[in-house]
């Protein structure tokens, strides 16, 4: 199995019978990904793309069991759902959602942990076991399945990355992305420690941006817990002090969570950090040969 | 969402938190009245959102009212670290004897929030963290339950003052705990609390920064009123985020902040001489329509001295197909700098023939370093 997923595990996705909710379930069976419920409170009992439909989460795991949940919900629906399927005793929960605030996230990474269950995200684009299930909005046609696990904290980049990887003929075992606010249900070390204990992979891409202090302690981490190699990328070198970039997480504030400060910490930590996406390539092919 | 320092005051006051007596005024004639009415030394503060506003001349004592009145005049006429102030806030003299720092934020790490309290309040907490960190105490909140009395009361132990204070200033610290939590703020900090000679405690200053993506929840903070650019302004109003970046000439249209800042980074790098700088970082965000598009379209283009716009976006949870007919509706609209564009992922066939038809260069390969390459060799063409 991939880290975290298989194409043995069994999807519920919340918010089915929303807009984007019902197109990515179709996206997501057509990558192989077996959804077996979906849930929408006040719509159960309809099919969308020959999904049973059930109004709670509790519902649907006493008929047909989910080991993962997906949820396709708007930011003021996201506490309440995600708490639901923790709750109902689900061991990883997927919260695609953007804009989900931090007090609640907060919470819900606590409720998580206490549960023994698995948050990851929000605003994250989910996970892909590439040619075996994807579990998220990932482009399932960009990756291809290998030995190269990618960590990302933004969505698009992890697209590009897969993309990248895979036209140089490298295919990936995962790409998972953490989620790119302030804070998330899983860490950047949890990951890695994942990845590192995983069979089939064999080298680690970090795909980092500014803002916050993740890859400082992903770069700690890996100084001192993980043995296969890792190549990093870090968006965003260019961008001025002070100014948000789109992501919640994305500010750079005086020197702390700068670009400079993130590739110090992983050229210390033994970490090579490519200039640009297609620079990872030639990278990762320099650690797999 | 950062608040100004008059509005995180009233949001104390609600929570039984003391702060000066103190009234709001834009209008130096005002202060005059204000100040004689409070019969006492007032102090005028610019109600700017930077920090150091102090050393920037922003915060003056007035002994008479007729002061008050020519304090308030200047500071209104002054530029505070480069922002225009709005209004000053003249509140009473306090009489101190002590400052203390209580501050709560998010620990990103941790995933729950911190609390810190100082017993060197006044100054720059991240100063006395460098200078003489054993007078703070700081602790991580459980976010399922709240601050207790015992917990605020073994941190503030901590930090050395008199035994009778302990209890009063935890109270305060569990109040602005309430409010933390209450209004979603990322950061709620009073430095300093005042410590009067008589004993008392008084908010002398209030920092409260609520999460933007918490307003849904808090209809009476508008964040729109804040964003000065008109142009950053219709983006986030749309979903979307628009930071015009210095002496560009590149307009940038990406879906997602991490691509979109890689695409910044590599035309940054490339950018020579005869220009080619970013102009802007836009991001739709992942709600893109044909509409969006649009006006993300408009919103670049409306920048003076433009020599080409380029679009970076993927087809994951964004229907790129209907963004393209949006690129190709402006397109039709006026004759545009030349549009080079990279999109990729779901109904990407359809988005290239859309995009091709209304005249924009699609490259269809995975690297963003290609698309970059073509916009440059498309200045260099027109620079002939």
């Amino acid at each position: 199995m991939a880290i975290l997923v298989d194409a043995d595990s069994r999807i519920c996705v919340q918010g089915i019978t929303g807009r984007i909710g019902q197109v990515q379930a179709r996206y997501m069976q057509q990558a192989g990904t077996r959804i077996v419920s979906g849930v929408t409170p006040g719509k159960g009992g309809q099919e969308i793309e020959d999904v049973p439909v059930y109004d709670s989460v509790g519902q649907a795991q006493a008929e047909n069991p989910a080991d993962v949940s997906v949820l396709f919900v708007p930011p003021p629906a996201a506490e309440g759902a995600a708490t639901e399927a923790i709750e109902a005793g689900i061991q990883l929960v997927v919260l695609i959602t953007e804009g989900v605030p931090v007090h609640a996230t907060m919470r819900l990474r606590a409720r998580a942990r206490a549960a023994g269950a698995r948050l990851l995200g929000p605003t994250t684009p989910g996970i892909i076991a590439p040619e075996r299930t994807k579990i998220g909005i990932m482009p399932a046609q960009l990756f291809s399945r290998g030995s190269v696990g990618v960590i990302s904290r933004s969505g698009t980049l992890s697209y590009e990355m897969g993309g990248l990887l895979s036209d140089a003929g490298i295919g990936q075992s995962a790409v998972v992305g953490m989620g790119a606010d302030p804070v998330v249900g899983t860490d950047i070390t949890e990951l890695l420690d994942l990845f590192a204990a995983d069979p089939e992979t064999r080298v680690i891409v970090l795909i980092g941006e500014v803002g916050g202090s993740q890859e400082e302690r992903a770069a700690r981490h890996i100084a001192t817990a993980i043995d296969k190699p890792v190549v990093a990328y870090i968006a965003g070198r260019s961008v001025p002090s002070g100014v948000r970039m789109g992501h919640a997480g994305a500010i750079v504030q005086g020197s702390s969570g700068s670009a400079e400060e993130k590739i110090q910490a992983f050229a210390d930590a033994g970490v090579r950090t490519a200039a640009h996406p297609a620079e990872v390539v030639d990278l990762v092919r320099h650690c797999l040969t | 969402m950062r608040l100004h320092e008059f509005e995180a005051k009233q949001l104390f006051a609600r929570q039984g938190i003391v702060v000066p007596r103190g009234t709001v005024t834009a209008l130096p004639e005002e202060a005059s009245d204000i100040a004689a009415a409070m019969d006492a030394v007032t102090v005028i503060k610019a109600q700017v959102l930077a920090g150091g506003r102090g050393k920037a001349g922003g915060i003056r004592t007035a002994a008479t009212a007729a002061d008050a009145e020519r304090c308030t005049a200047e500071i209104m006429a002054s530029s505070i670290r480069g922002l225009i102030p709005e209004s000053v806030l003249i509140e009473e003299q306090l009489d101190i004897a002590r400052e203390l720092y209580l501050g709560i934020t998010i620990d990103s790490a941790a995933g729950c929030p911190a609390v810190v309290v100082s017993g060197r309040g006044g100054v720059d907490i991240e100063t006395v963290a460098a200078e003489d960190p054993k007078a703070i105490a700081s602790g991580h909140v459980d976010p399922l339950n709240s601050l207790s009395l015992d917990q605020a009361c073994e941190l503030v132990a901590a930090i050395g003052i008199e035994e009778e204070q302990i209890s009063p200033v935890a109270d305060v610290l569990c109040r602005l705990y309430k409010l933390f939590t209450s209004c979603d703020a990322l950061i709620a900090e009073i430095n300093p609390l005042a410590v009067l000679t008589d004993g008392s405690l008084v908010a002398a200053d209030a920092v409260v920064e609520i999460d933007d993506a918490a307003l849904f929840k808090h209809p009476e903070w508008n964040p729109l009123e804040r964003i000065a650019d008109p142009r950053s302004r219709q983006a986030k109003q749309q979903g979307m985020t628009f930071v015009e970046l210095p002496e560009g000439d590149i307009g940038l249209i990406c879906s997602g902040a991490g691509l979109g800042m890689a695409t910044v980074d590599l035309i940054a790098d490339r950018a020579g001489e005869e220009g080619g700088r970013p102009a802007n970082f836009l991001e739709t965000g992942g709600g893109i329509t044909r509409e969006l598009m649009a006006s993300a379209m408009r919103l670049v283009l409306s920048q003076p001295g433009l020599k080409a716009v380029l679009i970076n976006v993927y087809g994951g949870i964004n229907p790129i197909h209907e963004g393209a007919k949006g690129v190709a509706e402006v397109l039709a609209e006026e004759p545009s700098v030349p549009v080079v564009a990279k999109a990729l992922g779901n109904h990407e066939e359809e988005t290239w023939e859309i995009l091709r038809q209304a005249g924009v260069e699609v490259v269809t390969d995975m690297a963003t370093e290609r698309v970059v390459e073509a916009l440059f060799h498309r200045l260099s063409e027109e620079g002939k």
